[in-house]
């Protein structure tokens, strides 16, 4: 690429530095998985401060770091604190982590309890969404990566994608959920630190006053607070974040491995920690007009004013950042996918007397597969990033009440669990197209929302809590 | 809004949000310290 300021001999040595990294800290980690509950739970015994950095790591994707100083870059103010408002889904989750700890002390994904909660069909349903919207997660970044690599050092997109995968897969492979809490901690501070460094040597090299009368000057649109796209895109978001972290088994599972007691701590220290995150990135991202930069696509604009502005340090600060962001999540996706795909399908469907070796064995085979089908359709570069993860937004956000209603309301029914996650799924996705993508998450929540209350009020159910505690716990010889 | 309500407001943000990040760092390493100290990692 003519504009890489990273040569591509530094990208594949910062890439083999930090892939070694990762592995070896994996592999070490994951010496301590001896059971099935240590491999796919870390032992359920997870502490506040390992369980608050998975927690927020995991939340700062590649989305964080690249699609944030994007959407600064065209939607202005709103585009970034609205980006920030994606924490309320970790806040409000922290009080439901510590009642599904309670509840379901024994159980291993959000499957397990949609089935045990609403029966077989709205279990097929979420599954489908659950594993889609994983699937669509793993490529977003998968893209991410790539684009990053090939923007900062010229590397082939395709090997960039290539590398990420394999690196990701191989480390979460070796050590589980072990593997990646103890990484994700490391990639938490890098983040932090690193986006705190970037920021702070841009706005005080320059100063605020110019930045803001170079943005007044040329884009004064990204400073009005009544912009209408911006304001719907923040709701949507709001949105998105809640309903992406109340089903995904991302979260669930890391509340079942945190110690009882730490969930609502953890959950509720990693959003306050996330928020400030996309508005220091994009941020970074509304220097862009001061420095006269053409950026030639918007989803390269974050990389490429650190480059700018800090030469070879800023790439390398802003790689280190986003390789970060991409494993932190990566790992995150790929050990809670496989959890669902193992407990949920080869288990529960397929082999219901499956031992523990045979079950880890499983996980392994699934890891590996879900990423061999990220990285295939990761190959064609299919759209931009905010639209991609815009776009499963009608999806995750038709799952919002269904889970919540369902764990706070015995009354809620598995007919309105079933039509809320499908009805608002197609309407979502009907606005997607008709409306606009920052409108998907919006209206598939409002939708099922509408029908969870509904059927609800109409049809009471009498759910018993206690069936939440399933006992039938894989055996611990193998067979 | 004026010019300088606008600056003011901008600036803020951005302060606020980078300092909210620095914390959430120092914050991150006392607690990982005082859990290890305390064997309660994991």
């Amino acid at each position: 690429m003519e504009n890489a300021i990273l040569t591509p001999f530094t990208g594949f040595t910062l890439l083999a530095v930090f892939s070694v990294i990762w592995i070896v800290l994996g592999w070490h980690w994951g010496r301590k998985a001896k059971s099935l509950d240590g491999y796919m739970l870390a032992g359920r015994n997870v502490g506040l401060a390992l369980g608050t950095a998975t927690a927020m790591a995991t939340w700062v994707t590649s989305n964080t770091t690249m699609a944030a100083p994007q959407l600064a870059f065209q939607m202005g103010i709103w585009g970034m604190v609205g980006y920030s408002l994606g924490s309320m889904g970790l806040i409000f989750f922290a009080p439901m982590a510590e009642r599904i700890r309670t509840l379901m002390p024994r159980g291993y994904t959000s499957g397990d309890f949609v089935r045990l909660r609403y029966g077989w069909t709205a279990w097929q349903v979420f599954l489908l969404i659950s594993i889609f919207y994983g699937l669509g997660w793993l490529i977003s970044m998968g893209m991410a990566g790539g684009i990053l690599l090939h923007a900062l050092t010229g590397i082939d997109y395709r090997i960039g994608v290539t590398v990420i995968l394999v690196v990701c897969m191989v480390y979460t492979m070796l050590g589980g959920l072990y593997a990646v809490i103890g990484t994700d901690y490391i990639q938490s501070m890098l983040i932090l630190i690193g986006i705190v460094v970037l920021a702070a040597v841009a706005y005080v090299r320059i100063g605020v006053e110019p930045i803001h009368t170079a943005l007044t000057d040329e884009r004064p649109a990204l400073l009005n607070l009544l912009m209408p796209a911006a304001l719907m895109f923040l709701f949507n978001n709001l949105l998105f974040g809640f309903g992406e972290i109340f089903h995904s088994n991302v979260w669930w599972s890391r509340a079942f491995a945190f110690r009882q007691g730490v969930g609502f701590r953890a959950y509720l220290l990693a959003g306050l920690f996330w928020a400030p995150v996309p508005i220091v990135a994009g941020a970074l991202a509304l220097v862009a007009p001061h420095l006269g930069m053409n950026v030639p696509a918007v989803d390269m604009v974050g990389p490429m004013v650190a480059a700018r502005l800090l030469g070879v340090t800023g790439a390398i600060v802003i790689f280190i950042v986003v390789f970060s962001s991409l494993a932190s999540s990566l790992d995150s996706l790929l050990a809670a996918t496989s959890d669902l795909v193992v407990e949920d399908i080869y288990r529960k469907l397929l082999r219901p007397r499956a031992t523990e070796a045979q079950l880890r064995r499983a996980a392994v085979v699934t890891i590996a597969l879900l990423t061999v089908a990220a990285w295939v359709i990761c190959l064609d570069r299919l759209t931009h990033l905010a639209g991609m993860i815009a776009f499963t937004g009608a999806f995750v956000g038709s799952t919002i009440w269904p889970i919540a209603a369902g764990l706070y309301w015995r009354k809620t029914n598995p007919l309105g669990a079933t039509l809320g996650m499908v009805a608002g799924s197609a309407v979502g996705i009907t606005c997607y197209f008709t409306v606009g993508w920052y409108v998907a998450a919006l209206v598939g929540a409002a939708v099922s929302m509408v029908i969870v209350l509904a059927t609800t009020l109409a049809f009471p159910h009498e759910f018993h809590w206690n069936r939440l505690r399933e006992e039938d716990a894989p055996q611990e010889v193998a067979s | 809004m004026t010019a300088m309500a606008s600056l003011s407001l901008f600036g803020a943000l951005v302060l606020v949000a980078t300092g909210g990040a620095a914390v959430a760092a120092v914050v991150l390493a006392v607690l990982i310290v005082s859990d290890w100290r305390g064997g309660r990692l994991w």
